[in-house]
């Protein structure tokens, strides 16, 4: 079975291990890779595509040295090879502007604020992984557990 | 003075300043002609310096304009109809004037032809003066704009610096605590030294390099990739991986506690000492607080500097060349702030510009009076352009605000030295940027 995968972009090692200490409970079924650059996430990026696996997300701090996390998640979405790729931005440093341009330009699904509670993100994520996967048309079941089901049944009512 | 000017002024000179019973000398302070008094006389300063001054709103002396050698003074009220002085004339130098009536003035049919070009080139000098001047006063004024608002930034961190501290406080302390009591209550000799580990380093691996382990775990151990991510991010060595792999990993579920616990209580003590410096840093600009001076070596201050940024020198090669201790009087904390600061900023330049191997260089050395530090290290230097305004508060280069992006760094680091009766210098070129920083050792 393919992949799924969530990537963590975070410049500040301390704040990617408690980002990813959250998500610990989604490990038994999406792989979260941590990356502490947007340059180290694009690599991951094309590694996981080469095998065929997915990238269902990704959850990106801000303000980060050589390339920020809204270019970064500009890139993607301008990247035809991730059409359906959920994007959260994580941020310490909200101004208005910066908020614009990263739901214009980047297509960001969710706008997280640091510091964030823990049930919050993972939240998003189950309903922005649920979204990927019916987005994509892969088969839902092996996933289940950690989709969100209020997502799921509105969806699948909807085309059934 | 134009050389045109020049030419007029000796032939007016020559035609209606010089007679000698018409010349009045002045000594420094005296006042020639006085605000709202009548004049009938045109002067012109053979030598010497005369200013004019007019009375501000709060009755002090403004100074209006400053006339010397073969200037004119009484211009005004000369010309005007009212033939009133606006403003008081006074001798700034023992001086020697000139003069001539109004009488000479209707009586000389060439009197306008003369004086016309003199005149107006008097009046143009006078406009530069008061733009000069006004400019000068903008500046002026800027500054103490900025200078009120960095005070005004003080006193309100100053006032929310307690209530964070209480904060930070609770956290760090309690922190300290679980600490204490977590290794305390652990049983074995290994989970203890594998917590205290933990606990003083942190996760001291790349996010790449567990990926690369992780991987080759994945093959090696037959594992899951969870597993095998799990097994990179501890601090056990391979040769004791195999050993508790072969035991069918019975121990990994507390051994991955430990470890997690002991990161996890790292990262809290860095980000509570990272928040506690934040609001030092602020509050910092408002109130110089003075503490009582003690002996104090340089050279601890810069270990010490180094341990706070542990998770920012952590990939940066530190040499210490100390050929002195540098013991001074002064407040440890001063010193550990400044350094604190010059390894910032050293350190976010060498990753920004992505150094191969980032070197920071300390260099502590005296002589009959002085002690002087270097901090030099080997990322792309400091623009030249941007040389003279790197000390200057609210100059930053870090635009996307970083970590720590107050643009307060240097203008602190300033402010600490100069409290010392030190001085910094910077020097910079492509490779090599050194921070010199010189004390006087009493």
């Amino acid at each position: 079975m393919e992949k799924l995968n969530i990537i963590l972009i975070e410049d500040q090692r301390e704040v990617l291990e408690a980002i990813a200490k959250d998500l610990e409970p989604l490990e038994d079924t999406f792989m979260i890779e941590e990356c502490e650059s947007a340059k180290e996430a694009a690599e991951v990026m094309e590694t996981i595509l080469t095998q065929g696996d997915y990238v269902g997300l990704l959850i990106s701090d801000h303000v980060m040295p050589v390339k920020s996390g809204v270019e970064f998640l500009i890139d993607v979405s301008k990247d035809h090879r991730f059409p359906h790729t959920k994007k959260i931005l994580l941020t310490g440093l909200a101004t208005h502007q910066d908020t614009i341009q990263a739901i214009n330009n980047a297509a960001i699904d969710r706008y997280l604020e640091k510091p964030w509670k823990s049930d919050q993100l993972i939240h998003y994520v189950k309903q922005l992984i649920t979204e990927f996967i019916l987005d994509t048309g892969i088969p839902y079941e092996p996933y289940l557990d950690q989709l969100d089901k209020a997502i799921l049944f509105e969806r699948l009512r909807k085309t059934t | 003075m134009s050389i045109e000017s020049n030419k007029g002024i000796a032939r007016l000179k020559a035609v209606y300043f010089s007679d000698p019973t018409k010349f009045v000398s002045l000594k420094k302070g005296e006042v020639l002609l006085r605000e709202d008094e009548h004049n009938e006389k045109l002067y012109l300063i053979l030598d010497g310096e005369m200013a004019g001054y007019i009375k501000d709103a709060s009755g002090e002396d403004f100074e209006v304009f400053r006339s010397e050698k073969d200037m004119f003074v009484g211009v005004y009220s000369f010309f005007s109809e009212d033939q009133k002085s606006f403003l008081t004339v006074r001798a700034e130098a023992d001086t020697k004037v000139a003069y001539i009536e109004q009488h000479q003035k209707d009586s000389d049919p060439n009197f306008a032809a003369h004086f016309f070009p003199i005149i107006v080139h008097e009046i143009y000098l006078r406009q530069l003066l008061a733009q000069t001047m006004s400019r000068e006063r903008q500046a002026a004024v800027k500054k103490l704009y900025e200078t009120e608002k960095m005070a005004t930034l003080g006193q309100l961190a100053a006032g929310i610096a307690h209530e964070l501290n209480n904060a930070i406080g609770v956290l760090d302390r309690n922190t300290e605590w679980l600490a204490n009591s977590l290794r305390d209550y652990l049983k074995s000799k290994e989970l203890q030294h594998l917590f205290a580990t933990n606990l003083e380093e942190g996760q001291t691996l790349s996010s790449a390099s567990i990926r690369k382990k992780s991987r080759s775990f994945e093959e090696k151990y037959g594992v899951s990739p969870k597993l095998a991510k799990q097994l990179a991010k501890t601090s056990l060595s391979e040769v004791q991986l195999d050993s508790l792999v072969k035991k069918g990993l019975r121990d990994f579920e507390i051994i991955k506690l430990v470890t997690d616990a002991g990161i996890v209580l790292h990262d809290m003590k860095i980000a509570a000492s990272h928040a506690a410096h934040v609001v030092r840093s602020v509050r910092e600009l408002g109130n110089a607080q003075k503490t009582i001076l003690v002996e104090t070596s340089i050279h601890q201050t810069i270990r010490e500097a180094l341990t706070l940024t542990k998770n920012l020198v952590q990939d940066v090669n530190v040499v210490i060349h100390a050929d002195t201790e540098g013991v001074l009087l002064a407040n440890p904390g001063d010193f550990v702030q400044v350094w604190i600061n010059l390894i910032k900023n050293a350190c976010e330049s060498m990753k920004l510009a992505q150094v191969n191997e980032p070197t920071l260089i300390f260099r502590i050395s005296c002589d009959v009076a002085f002690y002087t530090v270097s901090i030099t290290d080997n990322g792309t230097g400091i623009a030249a352009e941007i040389m003279d305004k790197i000390f200057q508060p609210s100059f930053t280069t870090k635009v996307n605000g970083l970590s720590f992006g107050l643009g307060l760094g240097l203008s602190i680091v300033k402010k600490i030295i100069g409290s010392y009766r030190g001085s910094i210098a910077v020097t910079s070129k492509p490779g090599e940027t050194s921070f010199l920083v010189t004390l006087p050792k009493k």
